[in-house]
């Protein structure tokens, strides 16, 4: 490591066993658990009972990189850009971890990339984007066409 | 990675999650995600979404409604507010949304707008018309010279938004004196000093007829603005335009000039002038 002083590590340990020494300047960006190691329980073991290593492993880097004085903007927007560049599988299970820990920067960067990809689409891209089964009924399916042909033709036109 | 894991892992997402991805959408955006599936329909009609599409300053522009606001949702809120203009501040402004965007629209009513002569019984009557929103409209009964002028807070206008400023009126079936172009013209004043952002347009009141006419009318009918017909039976007048960028702190001047020519006019029914974003 670069720096020789003593600093104040967290272990955090992931749904499959894996842990994860952290420093307490990156750890201290995941809201939600801060009073954990904020009440001076130095040294003993967080457990994440409900996120993967793998995902762990990627939220750790991105507190990281944005825990660092030194990169400068148009590097950490890089960052970003390259980091929600992941299949949506894993994208899903970040935006959840983000949600856990409250890591509000890292949420809010996870859900404007769905919703980048959300946006302009027609109810059948949607389905076929998440994987839609859970159809209407034919009633449901009836009045939410309606419902479509009236955005399209009246709702969306300004005097 | 299958795609069975990838279905799962969308919908493990709590609700609340999928309903702040849809607050980053626009409205339109979410009211086709609810037609898809009732899974979504919940999540994006859910007030976290709506609530990001009403302007910022909604319950401080609803508290100044003239009759009160009854909704169960922010979404029929918001749908109320496209739909129906309210009536603020003791009915001289009436307000609604964009539904394209949630942008702010503002309507000054006739009362509100400084008119020459307006006050002079001789030449301009005030109405009540069952087409109006507003409690009266002004009726020109006779002038030559015409000067309409309204000023809004620019604070009061949604930020980063082209907004440009309409005058709507009507023309009675035996009006006269309106084949002249007028100037209009949107200009931002910041502490009382002008700033010559806004361009002078040349409006005309009716599509000139040409019975006659030379051909400098000609050219000049092509490069002025015509009056279009609006939704609500009025008719309107694009003034100019304005670029909200950080809400200045000043005001916006719109105005509309016949002073040149000053034929005699008579029959016009002034509304209002309206402020709503222009889409590109």
């Amino acid at each position: 490591m670069s720096s020789t002083e003593a600093k104040k590590m967290v272990v955090l340990k992931s749904f499959d066993g894996v842990t994860f020494e952290v420093e307490e300047s990156v750890a201290v960006q995941f809201e939600s658990i801060r009073h954990m190691f904020e009440d001076n329980l130095a040294g003993s073991v967080i457990p994440l009972s409900n996120i993967k290593s793998e995902i762990l492993s990627k939220v750790i880097d991105y507190c990281k990189r944005h825990a660092d004085d030194t990169t400068d903007e148009e590097d950490l927007k890089a960052f970003d850009a390259d980091f929600v560049k992941v299949e949506h599988g894993t994208l899903f299970d970040i935006i959840r971890a983000a949600n856990y820990l409250n890591i509000k920067s890292l949420l809010d960067l996870t859900c404007q990339t769905v919703a980048d990809m959300i946006k302009g689409k027609t109810p059948a891209e949607i389905r076929e984007l998440f994987n839609i089964s859970d159809e209407f009924t034919p009633e449901e399916e009836e009045e939410a066409s309606i419902i479509t042909r009236f955005i399209y033709m009246d709702r969306y036109a300004d005097c | 990675m299958s795609e069975e894991n990838e279905i799962s892992s969308f919908w493990v997402l709590p609700e609340a999650c999928i309903s702040y991805i849809f607050s980053f959408t626009s409205p339109k955006d979410a009211c086709i995600a609810s037609t898809v599936s009732v899974g979504l329909k919940s999540a994006a009609e859910s007030d976290l979404v709506w609530e990001q599409f009403l302007p910022s300053d909604y319950q401080d522009i609803i508290a100044r409604s003239v009759s009160p606001l009854v909704y169960s949702s922010k979404k029929e809120l918001y749908f109320h507010l496209c739909d129906s203009p309210i009536l603020l501040d003791g009915g001289k402004l009436s307000f609604r949304l964009s539904k394209s965007s949630g942008k702010k629209c503002f309507m000054l009513c006739a009362k509100e707008l400084n008119i020459a002569w307006m006050e002079t019984p001789r030449y301009w009557n005030w109405k009540t018309l069952t087409e109006s929103r507003f409690a009266e409209v002004a009726e020109l009964l006779s002038v030559c010279w015409l000067d309409i002028h309204g000023k809004m807070q620019t604070r009061m206008l949604s930020l980063k938004t082209k907004y440009a400023a309409y005058l709507v009126f009507k023309l009675l079936e035996n009006s006269y004196g309106f084949d002249s172009p007028s100037k209009a013209s949107v200009k931002l004043v910041l502490q009382g000093i002008e700033h010559v952002e806004g361009e002078n347009n040349t409006v005309y009141f009716k599509k000139p007829t040409l019975r006659g006419g030379s051909w400098i009318e000609v050219v000049q009918s092509i490069y002025g603005r015509m009056p279009k017909k609006r939704k609500d039976t009025w008719m309107e007048i694009e003034l100019g335009e304005y670029f909200n960028d950080e809400g200045d702190e000043g005001d916006i001047q719109m105005q509309l000039l016949e002073t040149g020519l000053l034929h005699l006019k008579h029959g016009l029914i002034i509304e209002g002038i309206e402020l709503r974003p222009k889409e590109e």
